[in-house]
């Protein structure tokens, strides 16, 4: 009896302590880059099949395909970030408090949960996000 | 042997609902939050054990276990609606009691919002020098549209806008004249042949400020990029000290374009030369802009909101100057920013030297 009651605390807490998500494949995964300030706007979304991009807000979003290299190098970046330490990732400049850039974030969408960045000024990212955020505007400048 | 069967089965229950739970905030560990006494059942209270079905087991108390009873209710779902609620209340608190980082150039003597104008400095009046460099003759605005932007800036920082009785109930009594006047003082004007000048302030480089000590000095210029204007807070560089702003986004009148056509990006930037931070604090809900009678946001809101717009529980003071929407639909600045931006003139303060 002693015993089995072990084995029950010991299963208990393993099986609790486990993440409820299962493995992600690619489909779960998608990355949501945005760039605003008051006189301007950009939106670019990213899944495993296509890009959107939109430029005005409140404006219908172009989109379309994206070659595979370049979804491989995003997708192996994202894949490389600790998601639960996204919103920790420090910016290196703070223009946009003042205007003097646009507010940057990233989302990155893992199994319906969205994780967000701190916002950051565009064209400076935190430095653990700045090759992802690079990837990101090569596959908008591939596409427009 | 039935007791602990039932408990694997108890087990089971929970490692399934998990995945009902996509879509939970995700937890905020930057700030701290011990939930470790959070419970909806004890295992103590005998009177609400004995309406639990499951009643019977007698599982001795640790953390985990309270998780597990939580989940074992016939009514899961609010069990974890409570458990969110008193997370976020715990949040909220804790992150009240935080002392939040300044930005950069944060060196005024940072009067805290709500406090009562604490000063005998009457209406301080600002002269202002405007900058023009123009790259062609609509850059080359007109004296008349430099006299719109001061005129608006007045009327904006002594609640003389025609506008501010739009104010709903909540926030009209907090709207604020903020008892600060603007002469004009001189306007300079430069051809060059720089089309964008960015927000790097190469056109503070170029043409200097003048006397920025006692003067606030505006540079009207095209910056490009989809910047309307910029500022700087006080206890910068004086070199760079003051405001630079596109000329279509500069007064009321003239070369102006709208949504941005009423002199409100400059009322704006001003605002953060005069110390306003963002009225989302430039952060999520928890951030906040420093001024305790401004509604926490987590984000800027844009074109003309209706109102009430929700955010982080709260009705967002969409009409505040500070705010990112168009310039028709902003109004006011508060009494907490007013005691904010005044408190930069007494002594000690960032601007002291500005008083006459």
């Amino acid at each position: 009896m002693h015993l089995m009651k072990t084995l029950f605390i010991l299963l208990s807490v393993l099986l609790v302590n486990q993440e409820c998500t299962t493995e992600p494949n690619q489909e779960d995964l998608s990355v949501v880059y945005t760039a605003n300030s008051r006189g301007s706007y950009f939106e670019v979304k990213i899944n495993h099949d296509s890009v959107s991009i939109n430029r005005q807000r409140g404006g219908a979003p172009i989109i379309k395909t994206y070659p595979e290299t370049l979804r491989n190098k995003l997708f192996s970046e994202l894949n490389k970030i600790d998601l639960k330490q996204l919103k920790t990732f420090e910016p290196p400049s703070e223009n946009h408090h003042v205007d003097g850039a646009l507010i940057a974030s990233l989302y990155i969408i893992k199994n319906n949960k969205t994780y967000q960045s701190k916002s950051f000024d565009h064209n400076n990212p935190p430095k653990e996000i700045a090759t992802i955020v690079k990837e990101i505007l090569s596959i908008v400048e591939n596409i427009e | 042997m039935k007791k602990i069967l039932l408990g694997m089965a108890a087990i089971a229950l929970l490692f399934t609902a998990c995945d009902d739970d996509k879509n939970e905030i995700i937890e905020d560990q930057s700030v701290t939050v011990d939930m470790s006494d959070f419970y909806v059942y004890t295992d103590t209270s005998n009177d609400i054990l004995s309406k639990s079905p499951n009643s019977k087991d007698k599982i001795k108390t640790c953390h985990t276990m309270h998780v597990l009873n939580n989940q074992l209710d016939v009514n899961p779902g609010l069990a974890k609606k409570m458990y969110d609620i008193e997370y976020h209340t715990r949040r909220f608190i804790a992150a009240k009691g935080k002392p939040t980082k300044p930005g950069n150039g944060g060196g005024g003597s940072g009067g805290g919002g709500g406090e009562p104008t604490p000063d005998n400095l009457g209406v301080i009046n600002i002269p202002v020098n405007v900058i023009v460099v123009y790259s062609n003759s609509n850059e080359n605005i007109s004296n008349a549209q430099v006299a719109s932007q001061i005129a608006v800036l007045n009327d904006d920082f002594r609640k003389t806008n025609n506008d501010v009785n739009q104010a709903p109930a909540e926030f009209s009594g907090v709207a604020a004249d903020s008892e600060i006047t603007f002469t004009l003082a001189n306007t300079y004007r430069y051809a060059n042949s720089t089309t964008s000048w960015g927000t790097n302030n190469a056109v503070k480089s170029a043409y200097p400020p003048v006397s920025p000590e006692t003067h606030l000095n505006i540079w009207v210029c095209n910056i490009g990029g989809g910047i309307l204007g910029y500022a700087q807070f006080p206890g910068g560089n004086l070199s760079t000290d003051g405001v630079v702003c596109s000329p279509q986004y500069f007064g009321n009148t003239g070369y102006v374009s709208a949504p941005f056509d009423k002199g409100r990006t400059i009322t704006h930037e001003v605002g953060h030369y005069l110390n306003l931070r963002h009225i989302w604090g430039d952060g999520r809900c928890r951030q906040d802009d420093f001024v305790s009678d401004t509604p926490s946001s987590d984000g800027p809101n844009y074109g003309c909101p209706s109102y009430p717009t929700v955010n982080c529980k709260s009705n967002d003071m969409s009409m505040n100057y500070m705010d990112y929407v168009d310039d028709a639909c902003m109004y006011m600045f508060s009494e907490g920013q007013k005691a904010r931006m005044r408190a930069i003139f007494a002594p000690g303060g960032a601007r002291e030297s500005m008083l006459p």
